[in-house]
């Protein structure tokens, strides 16, 4: 634990989750818990082990920590992929542990935007087709001319009817972001959205995500690469399923990037 | 999602994977198309059955002896009807004609050329009554049978068979080593069970008196003046029978007499029966076919979990999903069941061609093999859209 940087966070007036949670705010969790496997007390997994926090309308959140820490298995809760072990999560102001399948479906449909590190484009769907899913999903009309829309919002108009398997890597990526803003969510999330990319497509696609959140995005981004974090408004240093600092990026990303240094093997990049 | 777009999204799966699609159909076309080309060939029975049967005449009556039962065993009919019997009906108002016949095998011979053939012995209004036309030559005369002449008239078969094109007119031919001389051939009749074609007649009384011995009668054909007499004149022939036979009040009838109406009714469910009993042989195979329609949907659905997990992941509902894969096996078995019919109807030909059977591919047979495929890919497919439906977003994710 680093205790000082969640009192530098106080310090600095930096909303925290121990000082204020406003229920207005598209995301709260408290004390959100994760368990693989709770079920066999010998091999059970704490992945999250006990969170809290909430993030603002059109903030943009970076959380990192390292290898196993827990950050994508709270990232699926966050995007209602998975449910929590104990732990209440307001998506919007709705407790989503009291929602069914099909209304966190919906939710997800409407109200976040999931990208992947691997993309997950359907193979055997245009870049168009793929944006098209969730509009054909929520039964929205016009939703070719939509999902047009979105693609040219990523840049990626002249490559609408392309396969995933004609494009780069970095257009893959734009296209999966297109399709996860075509409905217009309230919040994105990104695991690793440059893990499988190269440096330079890396980049443009970080760029992108960039615009987005000027335009208004809320963004939570799972990175390994500390200078995107840094880019960001705000950081989460994970530590074995447990927020060990919370605050404006520079400040959390910093003091990550000491403690990383001083243990050796954690990513400093 | 619409539905449509289900549909589109099923085929476009389905065609990713032709070969194994194509296999898949292939139970289907297989199952389909057998029990379509069994229903042809029951209903093409039912028809020339029932073509027969009306060929027989309209307004028909047929009287044959009981079938006599001893204990719980048939033992065939009993000989109790005599060409008096005949005679005496012709007497009962609303009759218009009385024919008796007398049936027995026999080896035909002309020349080198051997058959076997009903023979049957036939009063002169025989024809009439059967509605049979001779084609050359003359019918028979009643002087004929009075006299047990050896004259015979050939079905249009059997005189292909022994005279291979030729004239019989006057040839002598042999019915049980006895030379006979044909007088006249029959028109053909077409196929069937018991057709005209493959009979070879004679005089009753030659039939009786020289052939076979014994007075006896293997029915008696009676034409009525007007179908709607029907009951009356059917209840007169037994009362006189019953009559002439001597049979006391409590005694079984030992004659059965049946309309048309009847022998259609018989020889339909015997018809229908056999339909049935192939038909439901041929279903099996439609139950193979659905099984392999699981198989493949519990592959697919094994192999596109990931797909399941980004469907789910942008918002896709369980029922959704569930839609989706059920989609994918009705349109496997009902694209297998469509062309299946084609195949059923194409087999039919080949049965009709190949096998001298009239085939018939009744329309219901075509809506049932729809239905049916339909159903076959719900109740295979529900099974592995169901597991599909139910996978967790985030597990179905992690699939490679
Ligand atoms: N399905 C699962 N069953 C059991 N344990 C799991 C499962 N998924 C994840 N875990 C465990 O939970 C912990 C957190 O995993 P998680 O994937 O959230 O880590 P992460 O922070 O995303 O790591 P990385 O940076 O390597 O992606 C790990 O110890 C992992 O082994
Ligand atoms: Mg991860």
């Amino acid at each position: 634990m680093t205790p000082g940087l969640a009192t530098m966070a106080r310090v600095l007036g930096i909303p925290h989750p121990a000082v204020e949670a406003g229920s207005a705010d598209p995301v709260v969790i408290e004390n959100l818990e994760k368990v693989y496997d709770a079920e066999h007390e010998d091999i059970a997994v704490r992945a999250v082990a006990g969170i809290s926090f909430s993030v603002k309308s059109g903030e943009s959140v970076a959380i990192i920590g390292p290898s196993g820490c827990g950050k994508s298995t709270l990232l699926h809760i966050l995007g209602c992929l998975d449910r929590p072990t104990k732990g209440t999560y307001r998506l919007g102001g709705r407790n989503v542990a009291e929602l069914d399948d099909d209304e966190l479906a919906r939710l997800r449909n409407q109200h976040i935007g999931f990208v992947f590190q691997s993309f997950n484009l359907l193979p055997r769907m245009s870049a168009v087709e793929n944006v098209e899913l969730p509009l054909l999903y929520a039964g929205t009309k016009r939703a070719r001319e939509k999902a047009f829309a979105a693609l040219e919002r990523v840049g990626l108009a002249d490559r609408a009817t392309h396969m995933p398997n004609e494009l780069s890597g970095g257009q893959k990526q734009r296209v999966a972001i297109a399709r996860a803003i075509v409905t217009g969510p309230s919040i994105i999330l990104c695991d690793e959205p440059t893990g499988a990319l190269d440096s330079k497509t890396g980049r443009e696609v970080l760029a992108l995500l960039g615009r987005l959140h000027a335009d208004g995005a809320t963004l939570l981004m799972v990175t390994h690469d500390l200078k995107v974090a840094r880019s960001l408004q705000r950081a989460l240093h994970m530590k074995d399923g447990l927020i060990v600092a919370d605050g404006p990026s520079a400040i959390v990303v910093d003091a990550f990037a000491r403690t990383a240094d001083e243990e050796e093997g954690a990513p400093t990049s | 999602m619409m539905i449509g777009e289900t549909v589109r999204t099923a085929w476009r799966s389905l065609l990713a994977n032709r070969m194994r699609t194509a296999l898949t159909a292939l139970g289907m076309i297989i199952g389909v198309g057998a029990v379509v080309a069994v229903l042809a060939i029951g209903e093409g029975a039912r028809a020339s059955v029932e073509g027969r049967i009306r060929s027989m005449g309209s307004n028909l009556l047929v009287i044959r002896p009981a079938r006599s039962t001893s204990g719980a065993v048939r033992s065939g009919r009993a000989q109790t009807l005599v060409e008096s019997d005949a005679t005496a009906i012709k007497q009962i108002p609303g009759i218009a004609a009385v024919a008796a016949e007398s049936e027995g095998g026999a080896q035909i011979r002309y020349r080198e050329n051997n058959t076997s053939s009903s023979v049957t012995g036939v009063t002169p209004s025989y024809f009439a009554i059967r509605s049979l036309t001779i084609s050359s030559g003359l019918g028979f005369t009643d002087e004929d049978g009075r006299e047990r002449r050896r004259v015979a008239i050939l079905g249009a078969n059997v005189a292909e068979t022994l005279f291979a094109g030729r004239s019989p007119l006057g040839e002598r031919i042999q019915i049980r080593g006895i030379v006979f001389r044909v007088v006249g051939v029959l028109d053909a009749k077409g196929a069937g069970m018991s057709s005209p074609d493959d009979l070879v007649l004679v005089p009753l009384g030659t039939h009786q008196g020289v052939l076979f011995g014994g007075d006896y009668l293997s029915s008696i054909s009676v034409q009525m003046q007007d179908e709607s007499q029907a009951a009356t004149v059917q209840s007169r022939i037994g009362q006189l029978l019953r009559l002439r036979h001597r049979l006391r009040d409590d005694a079984e009838d030992d004659f059965e007499v049946r309309s048309q109406t009847e022998m259609l009714e018989t020889m339909s469910t015997i018809t229908g029966t056999f339909t049935a009993l192939l038909g439901s042989v041929a279903a099996v195979s439609l139950l193979v076919g659905g099984i392999g329609i699981m198989n493949i949907m519990l592959v697919s659905v094994r192999e596109r979990t990931r797909e399941i997990g980004v469907r789910m992941a942008v918002g896709a509902r369980r029922i959704d999903v569930l839609l989706q894969f059920l989609v994918e096996a009705v349109v496997v078995s009902l694209f297998g069941g469509i062309l299946g019919i084609a195949a059923g109807y194409g087999g039919a030909i080949a049965i009709a061609k190949v096998g001298g059977w009239q085939t018939i591919v009744p329309p219901y047979a075509v809506a049932l093999s729809l239905g049916v495929s339909v159903g076959i890919g719900i109740v295979f497919g529900v099974g592995p859209a169901r597991s599909a439906s139910k996978l967790d977003p985030v597990e179905a994710l992690r699939q490679e």
